[in-house]
């Protein structure tokens, strides 16, 4: 029944148009992210800091290896993030939220 | 993993969470055994056993299940507290969020659960218990014993209604998240939430079991809830 009603309110959400780039990022962090980061990426969240601007690298790094690109220095020293590596084709659209104006 | 659980912002949330957890259990599993058997049992069985149960089983029961449900209570308040704190000091809004709106609306619901047990079901229980006591001593049977079951019996049902989707958004603000805007319909949900939520615990408190008097009616009921919560959420934010 749960299910049922949930399939239900999965095909009546409108997806008419193509989402560009930046707002299919918004969307995946708001998803994927907010656990741990703040809902706007420009602030520190509760566990994670803020990751406004990152680097492609710096996401590849982060979300498939669970570490930095030779030479960064991270914002924080502890390492709780876990690995997301099934949003590895994701990174240019996360990457495109997180730089865009 | 000695570094993160000794990180304040993460270990510290962290060991309240799993304490969080440890003592809704011991609560929610008496609440479900309260209902799914024990309910049951009485239901069925001899005026002596009857008897037995509410003399010397039902208090051991229910000292578990109301410091469980006390400890559920505080450490829960803690969590939220101490979230709130961070987000604040951080700027970060606490009406935009899905954290936010899924942990506020389990939290509603088990605040209720948790008023529900001390306010109501441990004050009626405690009238069916001395109750049995004294006819078992040979006194007259208290005539509010019977009204007292019947109330005690109601909010204990109210909470298993609340149960399955209280433990949806608490389980959700962390492992189910979701765009949430500044211009999302927040208000408007929790206007809805709060009159929905409130009608339910006021039938518990004044209203009749009706469906949820089965064990099939309130297990049913508790799943159709969550899936009402989850469509008013999908489509009023
Ligand atoms: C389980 C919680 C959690 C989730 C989920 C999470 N992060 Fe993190 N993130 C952290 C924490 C904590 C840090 C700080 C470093 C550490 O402890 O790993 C961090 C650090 C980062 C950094 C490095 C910041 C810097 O410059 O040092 C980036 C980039 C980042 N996260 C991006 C993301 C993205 C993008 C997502 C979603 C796809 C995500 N994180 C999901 C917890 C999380």
């Amino acid at each position: 029944m749960l299910a049922l009603i949930l399939l239900g309110a999965a095909c009546t959400k409108k997806e008419t148009k193509v989402a560009s780039p930046v707002e299919e990022g918004k969307r995946l962090y708001a998803v994927h992210c907010t656990a741990c980061h703040a809902a706007d990426p420009k602030k520190d969240g509760a566990v994670g800091p803020s990751n406004w601007g990152s680097s492609l690298e710096l996401l590849e790094r982060k979300l498939v290896h669970g570490d930095y690109p030779p030479g960064y220095t991270p914002k924080r020293p502890t390492r709780v993030m876990v690995q997301l590596p099934f949003l590895k084709d994701q990174i240019p659209n996360l990457h495109a939220y997180l730089n865009s104006p | 993993m000695l570094d993160s659980l000794l990180d304040p912002a993460i270990g510290l949330m962290f060991v309240f969470r799993w304490l969080h957890v440890f003592a809704g259990i011991i609560w929610i599993g008496l609440l479900y055994y309260f209902n799914f058997v024990q309910g049951a049992f009485m239901a069925e069985t001899d005026a002596g056993a009857k008897s037995q149960v509410l003399q010397k089983l039902a208090p051991r029961a229910l000292w578990w299940f109301r410091y469980g449900a006390l400890y559920t209570f505080l450490t829960g308040l803690f969590l939220l507290m101490y979230r709130a704190h961070i987000d604040v000091k951080n700027g970060s809004s606490i009406m935009a969020s899905s954290y936010w709106i899924n942990i506020l609306t389990g939290a509603l619901m088990a605040t209720l659960m948790f008023l529900n047990v001390w306010g109501i079901i441990w004050r009626k229980q405690k009238v069916m218990i001395a109750n049995a006591v004294a006819t078992a001593a040979g006194q007259p049977a208290n005539p509010a014993a019977v009204p007292a079951g019947v109330a005690a019996t109601l909010a204990s049902r109210t909470n298993v209604l609340f149960s399955v989707p209280m433990l949806f958004f608490m389980l959700s603000a962390n492992h189910l998240n979701y765009p949430v805007d500044e211009s999302s319909n927040v208000g408007l949900y929790w206007v809805i939430i709060l009159v929905l939520v409130g009608a339910i615990e006021a039938n518990g408190i004044v209203g009749k079991a009706g469906p949820i008097t089965s064990i099939k009616g309130v297990i049913t009921g508790s799943f159709v809830l969550t899936a009402v919560i989850i469509l008013i959420n999908n489509f009023v934010i």
